[in-house]
This record gives structure tokens, sequence and C-alpha cells, in this order.
């Protein structure tokens, strides 16, 4: 019988021999790695080998629902998804898309495959049945077109995930999607799928889901709604989603241009990209499956150019930095293009435009010149990335370069133009770090899945947070007196290592659960809420401090995973022009400061603040998870003889 | 459930939601709200409100089976605006 809350089943396919293997999800593998991304991060220990070429038939692609997904339960849908990034050569890991609640419907709580299919082919996967069709007439059709064409054949109530030319190039800064609109994160998500020769995956559940409580389950689940519906700022997220942040983001310099030297004039972004003008542009909401905040949006172009153009945004916040602001764009007109391009084509945004951003750099300084370029002068305008977006996802001329981000660049020109990067392992960051010098900046240099700070994300965004504020934080986050007294007993205020610690520990368990970290969303959940929502979907009794060591479990097993890649201390780093160059944040100098802007940051700082970090994990200063927190975590196959 | 036992319940009801469909987002929350009040499990395919998503066109259908009972109970949780519960039939809240 299956378990309640679970559908109690892991899918493996192996696209080398086309096997189709339906392995039972037990109830011990349950309590100890809940699921999503604690359960693929158990998953990826155990089916990837050491030293994995990540575009080998060794590496895997797997995607996990969680025992809270597929529920009424608002903001918990997320997928997990999880491999080894071609890009970082660390584990990929990423919270997208609803094709996890589909995929449990249909009666699994993974998938895991692996392998190399001999040709081009696309999997579906309905209720019981699980088959593996051949793509060619798939093979390099773009995004768009591939979804269309596999709703129009299946219908509509499938999820589909598939990746563009970039991925089937293996540009290791290709993305996969679901629905058009989610990611399956960065870092060559969508070259992992493509050296499988794997182009897609349709995915519908027809058998359903029962939880243990169902009454309770949904008393629960009203409770949450209603509070949702109490969010003074809801219309605005509703409306917005993540352009809710873009004037004052702006306003407070967060917005950078010019390879990570300077914030983008805040003037230009309120006469260019104001609220009024994306309003303009916004059409409906699409909304991932189940839920209420519908943060993504069609792009509708009514006038001017471009006009007629319709195309999906999952994060408007992140198009107008890496198009609107890094490339001097003159309106929502221009990025909806852009970011149409890059989506069909399946490419990283992020990584796109901070690599282009970085040779454009390079030509002003004089460190290149226009032949490396194709003979092309790179420019802050769209004319550059729409020239250079279909190269790069198609592998042509210098694009061949690009096609594997920061990594390819350096070792197709000369190593020393690495200092001119702003990056970790390959990978942009997301925060600069001159900039709060908070657990999101701090994360960028020890992040399990790289400069990408996907568990870090959290309290310290906004600079000068109170004490007292941080502290409540802390206690909605399940941290014992203990743990507030290692964090809070810096004379400064806080110790940012030891809190980046907790934060993702939290992080890890929202995961785990498939809860979305959109603010409205996000800040429903508290420690004890989660623990009663999973034992009311589970009928499985956890304490709360269980589920904190499932989501420490999740991380150690990532940096297992890293230490076995060949990852060592030494790639735990802030970039090195960081410590040697000021930002300049809205016209006035800024270097590497602490969290309340007391004193300078040095090299010295920053490797007690790793040292600070790794003792509060448990870990021995290589940065290698000691015997005893292995044992602690009942991780003791792990441990190395 | 039976035609009967739908008449019965629908007896001296009148349809308690105004319908848009072109507000639809196509979420299914509405569905799977349905389908575990009245079959005890999550699964839109067997809820008694249809939702025809054209992810081609963006526009969707809605329509109910002949097996609802017209409690408006999915209409609570549509926050888009495409069933709205009528001001005559909101009544009774909570889950059942």
């Amino acid at each position: 019988m299956a378990m309640l809350g679970y559908a109690g089943q892991i899918l493996k396919i192996d696209l080398s021999t086309g096997k189709i293997e339906k392995e039972a999800l037990t109830p011990e593998l349950a309590r100890k790695f809940i699921g999503g991304i604690a359960l693929g991060a158990k998953l990826l220990n155990d089916t990837v080998k050491p030293n994995t070429d990540a575009l080998s038939p060794g590496n895997v692609l797997i995607a996990s629902s969680t025992p809270l997904s597929g529920t009424a339960l608002i903001g918990s849908n997320k997928t997990d998804w999880t491999s080894k990034s071609p890009l970082s050569g660390l584990a990929q890991t990423a919270t997208s898309g609803d094709f996890g609640a589909n995929l449990k419907w249909a009666g699994y709580d993974s998938m895991v495959i692996t392998g190399k299919a001999a040709r081009p082919v696309y999997i579906t996967i309905f209720d019981d049945e699980v088959q593996i069709h051949d793509a060619g007439h798939l093979w390099g059709k773009d995004v768009y077109e591939t979804s269309d064409e596999l709703w129009d054949k299946y219908g509509d109530t499938c999820t589909v995930f598939c990746i563009g030319p970039a991925g089937e190039k293996l540009a290791t800064i290709s993305m996969a999607y679901t629905n058009k609109i989610s990611t399956a994160g960065r870092k060559g998500s969508g070259a992992v799928p493509g050296s499988k020769n794997l182009k897609a995956i349709v995915v519908r559940g027809t058998k359903g889901l029962r939880v243990a409580h169902t009454k309770e389950l949904l008393a629960k689940a009203d409770e949450i709604y209603e509070r949702y519906l109490q969010d003074p700022l809801l219309k605005r997220w509703m409306d917005l989603g993540t352009t809710i942040s873009v004037e004052q983001y702006s306003r407070e310099g967060k917005v950078l241009w010019k390879n990570w030297r300077e914030s983008y004039p805040a003037d230009r972004q309120s006469s260019r990209f104001s609220v009024q003008q994306f309003m303009e542009i916004r059409d409906v909401s699409i909304p991932c499956l189940l839920c209420p905040l519908g943060c993504k949006v069609l792009y509708n172009v009514r006038e001017g150019e471009f006009t007629g153009l319709e195309t999906l945004q999952s994060c408007n916040m992140g198009a107008f930095l890496s198009y609107g602001a890094k490339f001097d764009l003159s309106s929502y007109n221009q990025i909806a293009k852009c970011h149409d391009t890059a989506n069909r084509l399946g490419l990283d945004t992020v990584e796109v435009t901070c690599v282009l951003d970085f040779l454009i750099d390079l030509q002003e300084q004089g460190v290149i010149d226009e032949k490396v370029t194709d003979g092309i002068k790179l420019e802050r305008d769209i004319d550059t990335l729409l020239t250079w977006m279909p190269k790069i996802a198609n592998r042509e001329g210098f694009g061949n370069v690009i096609a594997d981000g920061y990594t390819g660049v350096f070792t197709a020109l000369d190593q020393e133009v690495a200092k001119y990067a702003v990056q970790r392992r390959g990978g942009s960051l997301d925060i600069d770090t001159r900039g709060i010098f908070g657990v999101e900046a701090f994360g960028i240099a020890v992040g399990v899945t790289g400069p990408h700070a996907t568990f870090a994300l959290g309290p310290t965004m906004i600079g000068g947070r109170d004490i007292a504020w941080l502290r409540r934080y802390c206690l909605r986050m399940g941290m014992s007196e203990g743990e507030l007294d290692s964090v809070f007993s810096d004379p400064s205020g806080f110790n940012v290592a030891r809190l980046t610690r907790y934060v993702e520990r939290w992080n890890a368990l929202l995961a785990c659960m498939g809860i979305c970290n959109r603010a409205p969303l996000a800040r429903l959940y508290s420690l004890p809420l989660i623990t009663e929502l999973y034992s009311l979907c589970t009928g499985l009794d956890l304490e709360p401090t269980e589920l904190l060591s499932a989501a420490d479990r999740c991380v150690v097993l990532l940096k297992l995973f890293n230490i076995r890649q060949g990852a060592t201390r030494k790639d735990d780093y802030i970039p090195e022009r960081n410590f040697t160059e000021p930002l300049y944040i809205l016209g006035e100098e800024s270097r590497m400061r602490d969290y309340y802007e007391t004193r300078r940051l040095t090299r010295e700082d920053i490797k007690a603040f790793i040292d600070d970090y790794y003792q509060e994990r448990g870990w021995d200063k290589e940065g290698v998870p000691t015997r005893k927190t292995l044992t602690e975590l009942g991780l003791t196959d792990y441990i190395e003889p | 459930m039976t035609v009967a036992k739908t008449k019965e319940k629908r007896a001296g009801k009148e349809f308690p939601i105004l319908v848009y469909p072109e507000k639809c987002t196509g979420c299914r929350t509405c569905q799977v709200r349905c389908s575990v009040r009245y079959l005890g499990e999550f699964n839109p395919f067997k809820s008694y409100i249809i939702v025809a998503r054209d992810h081609g066109k963006r526009t969707t259908s809605l329509d109910f089976t002949d097996d609802c009972i017209w409690c408006g109970y999915c209409a609570r949780f549509c926050a888009y605006g495409a069933l709205v519960l009528k001001k005559s039939a909101k009544s009774g809240k909570g889950s059942k």
C-alpha cells in the first residue's frame, strides 16, 4: 500500500538501455530524506560516481516532488531539480516549476534519468505508462515550438519539460524549461538533458493523492489561505510580481552594470522601467499549478517597437537586472524581445548577460579587440544581445566560446582575463559582496551549489536590520537557544557566517517541502507549522528537530557530492576584484564592509568567516564534514574509510 | 453520485457562482479543492469542475459536471476572479 502523502515510488529511466524501473520509496527513506531536494541530494550521491563529467552518461537528471506538493497548501508545489552542473562542476539544484505535482499525481515522488539515448528522444509519463519516443522531429526546435507541439499531441493538462537549441548544443549556460516559463535552474540545466539526447519530458498524473488527515489538513490550508489574503501587499504582488522591488533596488543602488563596477543610474530606471511602464506591457498572470499569487506574467507588446510580441516572463526583476540595466535598453518592449529570444533558445539569461557584459568590459579596457569577437564590437545595446544569443546557442564563431560561460572565455583567451571577472566556479554572482554584506553575500562564497545563493536568501537582503528583528526571524527558522547564542554573541551584533549556516538550513527545509521563496508565500510558513503539515500529509510524526536534521542532511550530502567531484576549500571564495576594487554605488565609493558598515572586510576576515561557517556546520578546516557530524546526521554510510 | 442524488442536493438552490472564464489562469486550485472535499483525494481529474486550458491561445473554458451539487466551495479559492460566489450564496464556510 502506498504511503499517504507520498506517491510511494521512484521512477528510474536509463536512456542508454531503455530500461524503466519503479522502486518503492520506503518509509525509512521518506523519514530520513523527506522529499524534494534532500531526496534529490541522496539520489545524486548514490547515482553519480566521483569525478564524473557532467555531460557524460554518468550524470543524472533528477526531478523530485515533495510531501506537501499536489495538495491544497498554497505555494508548496515546487519541483526540485538536481544534477551535477556542467558549468560549475558542483551539485546543481533548483526549486522551480510544477512538474513535480503532476509527477506525484502520476505515482512518483522522484524521477531519476541516467545514461544517454542513441538518438534524440522524449519521454512520456502517464501514470503507470512510461514510454521513450523518438524526438527526431523535435530536435532543433525551440522551447516554445517544442512545448506547443507536445501540448497539441498530448493535451494541455500535461506538464511539458524541454530544452531548446542551447541545451542540444551542450551550452553550459543553457537552461531547461517547464511549461515554457519555469526553469530547471541555472548553470547548464539545459545541457544535462541535451547530453543525454533527451529533448523533452511530458507528464500527466491522474491518480491523484491521498493524505493521512484530510479534514485537518484542509482546515490548516484554509487558515493559511486566510492569512495569505490579509497580506497588505498582496494586490501589488499579484500585479507586479518581482517587479515590486525594482524601484527600491534601483534607489538603493543595488542594480549593477558595467561588469560589476557601478550601479545603474536610478533616473534611467525611473524613466524607462517604471511600474507604470511595466503595467503597459503586463498582460495576464501565468501562475504555477495551484498558486494564488501568479507572479509570473505574460508580456504583451501592444504598441511601439516589437508590437505584437507575446512572451512569458518568470522573473520580471531578473529580466530588468539582466537585460534592461546591464544592456542599457530603452524600454520593456526591448526587454520582452530579448527575453523571448533567450527563452526560445533555452539560454540562461543571467550567465549570457554577465559574460557578454564582462567581454564588453574587456574591450573597453583594451584587453581584447574586435577580432576576438568575430570582428564585431560589443556594445551595451539590444543589437549585441540579439546578435549574440543565437550565435551562443548555436555555438557559431566566438559564440562557441561564450556558450561555455566564463570558463570557456578564460580557456579560449588567457587565464589572465579572469582577474576582470566577478565569478565563482565559472558562475556569475547574484549579489555583489561590496554592497550589503549579509548572509546572501557570504552565501555566494560557500554555497554548495555555487555562487547562485540558492539557500542563503533571507533576512539580510535589506541593510541595517536591527538585532531584535533578526532574532525574531531566527526563531521562525526554528533556531535553538544554543544556536542563537552562537550567532548573536559576536561583538558586532551577529556573526554573518554562523547565521548563514542556519539560513541555509531553513531554505533547504523549504525546498524539501516545495515551498516557494516568494515573500507572500514563504512567510506564511514556520517550523512548527511545517512540522504539523508534514504529519497531517504523511501520518509520520517527526519532531521539528528531525525535519531540521533532514534539511542539514541535504546540504551535507550536496557538500559531500562536491568533494567527491574534486571540490576543495579553495573553491569557497569571494572574487578577488571584490577585495581590490571599489564598487560605485550611486556615485559613492563602496568597499566590502560588515553588515552594519562598521569596518572594512579583508581577505583575512573572509578566511575567518569561512572557518566560522565550517565550524558551525561541524566540518573540518578543509570544509569536509567530520565523522562526528556524519554520524549525528545518520550518514555513516558516507564516511570515507 | 447518482443523478437523483445530485438533483436532490441541488433542489431549491440557484447556481451560486458567477463564472468569468476569461479571467481563469488555469491554476486548477478549484479542481483540487473540489476533488478533496467530495472524493477525499487531491486530483483535478476527479473534480466536478472542468478546467480546460488552451496553453497556445491562453484561454480557458470552465464547465461543471452533472455531479456538481452547486455548493460554491470551489469559488472560495479562486484568486483570479474567474469564479465568484454570488452574494446571495455566501453563507457557510470552512472545510467539510
